[in-house]
């Protein structure tokens, strides 16, 4: 198995509200593996995938990033993450190569390849100089996917990258994803209900129920672990038996 | 790291120039409200004067059998030479005089009794009788009859100076009117000034009040616009992104501060400009004809050094304030409803130091004053005249340890998961979903 990328180890999260929504996990995720996190509702998806995030403290356990501390070397991991949030918006009074110009400064290389490397990305043609809040919601997230994108990070974290998408919009997202993830060799921890596009896209996935990993395996593994055709199935039988 | 800053800046500018209602709220607004109701208000005003300069009155003369004779001739002539032109009414009661002077677009009716210049003659007081028709209640009807008076007011001196006249020949008017003259001066700090102290208490109590009410309508303004910013992070969903960028939490609200701040200064530059014209079109600059540099009591550069400071200090208590309350806040409606907590602590000392000096209130009153910071800049308003700096300055040392608290506080929230996990509402039960 190639190195890890990614380790987390008992992770558990309770809220302060008392609420146990992660509890004890342990996942190790290779370098240049797109993994997808699959559960539903109220699992406890986005609440690891804010901890990896460095949005929110784990409870106990540790979370590590290419050996960085998500909580200790919460600076470090942040320069190596890029983060998609779930229904994520983007400046509406910016233009979208204002927009990608401002995330870029942020992060180590040529700015402007950067950026060119973001206008790609999202295609947008000339409307990447219009103001975003004059963007459909699919022209939104395609930004949002460049932004994420375009600094080729190790890890891109992505919370339902193309939820409430149209057909063509959402196969364009799905398809820029897996070309610029393994065009530069890094890793992506995907979350999103679409079980269709995690078995197209992710080399693993994850299943998780009440804040547990209750099935992990590539795809083809969790078919035959299941006797099912597709991971719906999987879904269903493990949620059912969990 | 500053460039870091400077972006983050650059971005709140941008998105708040570029937002249309805090644009036309802090730049339009002041530049072109205040000057449009300036010269609306000058024009209505200068209307209203060329209406009492043009003045005509009726008059229903009974002296003399109703031809006029010498002292109601004398008064008519001095209302001639106060541009109140008269015509005389062709009736012969009040009655019919009042119902002639409204047919013809007259306002005042001047009655005149039958033994007017009999009784002047021999010393006695006569009665006039001056009816103004009022239509609109307005500043000119105020006016109206006053102007009527006035021309009385003369009269009376003029009769009265020529009986004395007989008694002092070679004795000018002036000195036989007023036989007892008071020339009032006022003591400042046991210095003797050459002005009379109404004017000098008007002249300063005039910026003493306008001062903090439109340092208090910026302050207000600014701590809406960083709330409004940080809830628009929130609401606009942007701000989870913001904040996993590879940068330390603070320069996130440093930037966000500093783009406030500059925005503010600049609607403080835009209101300034604005409303000294306003104020130019209404008093036609007559509020400023008290010259205080001659007088020695114009502030001095260190006054305006601490005002500076202390208004400084008191934008970025509150800007910190807005930031603060905003982070528990999930949209920009709930953060601007939240935002009301903020308002009476802004206004009590403003509104209070309105009306009366800090060290005539109650103790109660003075020691929740000074726990505001908000105070401080009021007081350092007054101290510009007052040149009494010691409480201010020591207001600046606890706004100085009061920012850095609230400070600290907003680091500490922006740097925590509360600020995303916290989620005030208003007007909804309050909800957390987690996935």
């Amino acid at each position: 198995m190639p190195h890890p990328s990614v380790l987390i180890s008992d992770l558990v999260k309770v809220y302060s509200g008392g609420q146990r929504a992660v509890d004890g996990i342990d996942l190790s995720i290779a370098e240049g593996e797109i993994f997808g996190l699959i559960g539903p509702n109220g699992a406890g998806k986005s609440t690891t995938i804010r901890m990896l995030a460095t949005l929110l403290k784990p409870t106990e356990g540790r979370i590590t990033i290419f050996g960085n501390d998500v909580v200790k070397d919460e600076i470090a991991v942040r320069g190596q993450i890029s983060y998609l949030p779930e229904d994520a918006g983007a400046y509406e009074n910016l233009k979208g190569r204002e927009y990608l110009k401002f995330m870029a400064a942020f992060y180590e290389g040529e700015q402007g390849a950067i950026v060119s490397r973001g206008i790609d990305i999202a295609d947008l043609k000339e409307r990447i100089d219009s103001q975003i809040k004059e963007y459909s919601k699919g022209m939104k997230r395609r930004l949002l996917i460049a932004r994420t994108l375009m600094t080729t990070p190790k890890v891109a974290i992505m919370d339902e990258p193309t939820a409430g998408l149209d057909v063509m919009h959402g196969h364009y997202v799905r398809a820029k994803i897996k070309e610029v993830v393994k065009a530069t060799g890094g890793t992506a921890i995907i979350s999103s209900h679409n079980l269709l596009e995690v078995e197209f896209l992710c080399d693993r996935v994850a299943l998780i129920n009440k804040g547990k990993i209750i099935a992990l395996g590539t795809p083809p593994e969790l078919k035959a672990r299941y006797s099912a055709n597709n991971l719906e199935e999987v879904f269903l039988g493990a949620v059912g038996s969990a | 790291m500053p460039s870091h800053l400077l972006n983050i800046v650059k971005k709140e500018l941008l998105e708040i120039f570029r937002d249309p209602r805090l644009f036309i709220g802090m730049v339009i607004v002041p530049i072109l409200v205040f000057p449009l109701m300036g010269f609306t208000v000058g024009t209505s005003m200068e209307a209203s004067q060329k209406q009492l300069e043009q003045m005509e009155v009726g008059v229903l003369s009974y002296d003399n059998n109703g031809t006029l004779s010498n002292y109601s001739f004398v008064l008519l002539a001095i209302m001639r030479t106060q541009n109140i032109s008269w015509r005389s009414a062709p009736v012969d009661t009040p009655t019919d005089g009042i119902s002639w002077c409204i047919a013809n677009n007259l306002t005042v009716l001047v009655v005149i009794p039958a033994n007017f210049s009999e009784r002047i003659d021999t010393g006695e007081s006569a009665r006039l009788e001056v009816f103004q028709v009022l239509v609109d209640y307005g500043f000119t009807e105020s006016a109206i009859s006053s102007r009527v008076v006035g021309a009385v007011d003369t009269f009376n001196k003029a009769v009265t100076a020529s009986r004395l006249h007989a008694t002092y020949p070679g004795v000018p008017s002036e000195e036989l009117l007023v036989p007892a003259q008071v020339k009032s001066q006022s003591v400042v700090k046991g210095e003797i000034k050459d002005v009379d102290p109404n004017t000098l208490v008007a002249t300063i109590s005039m910026s003493s009040i306008m001062m903090p009410v439109v340092i208090m309508i910026l302050i207000i303004m600014a701590a809406q616009l960083a709330a409004t910013s940080v809830a628009m992070e929130k609401e606009q969903k942007t701000m989870e992104v913001l904040l996993s960028l590879p940068i330390k939490r603070i320069y996130i609200l440093i930037g966000k501060l500093a783009g406030v701040i500059v925005v503010s200064l600049i609607a403080t530059l835009t209101y300034i400009v604005g409303f000294s014209y306003y104020m130019t079109s209404i008093t036609g600059g007559a509020g400023v004809s008290l010259d205080l540099n001659a007088l020695g009591m114009s502030p001095e550069p260190v006054g305006y050094a601490i005002m500076v400071a202390s208004l400084f200090l008191s934008f970025i208590t509150a800007l910190s304030l807005a930031v603060l309350l905003a982070a528990y806040t999930k949209d920009v409606r709930s953060a601007q409803s939240l935002m009301g907590l903020m308002y009476m602590p802004l206004m009590i000392p403003t509104i209070v130091l309105m009306f009366a000096p800090l060290d005539v209130l109650p103790t109660s009153l003075q020691a929740v004053l000074y726990a505001i910071p908000f105070t401080y800049p009021i007081l350092a308003s007054h101290a510009l005249y007052t040149k009494e700096y010691f409480v201010v300055l020591i207001g600046i040392i606890y706004q100085v340890a009061f920012t850095a608290a609230i400070l600290w506080l907003a680091t500490r929230l922006f740097a925590s998961e509360k600020v995303l996990t916290a989620k005030l509402e208003f007007g909804r039960k309050r909800k957390r979903i987690v996935e």
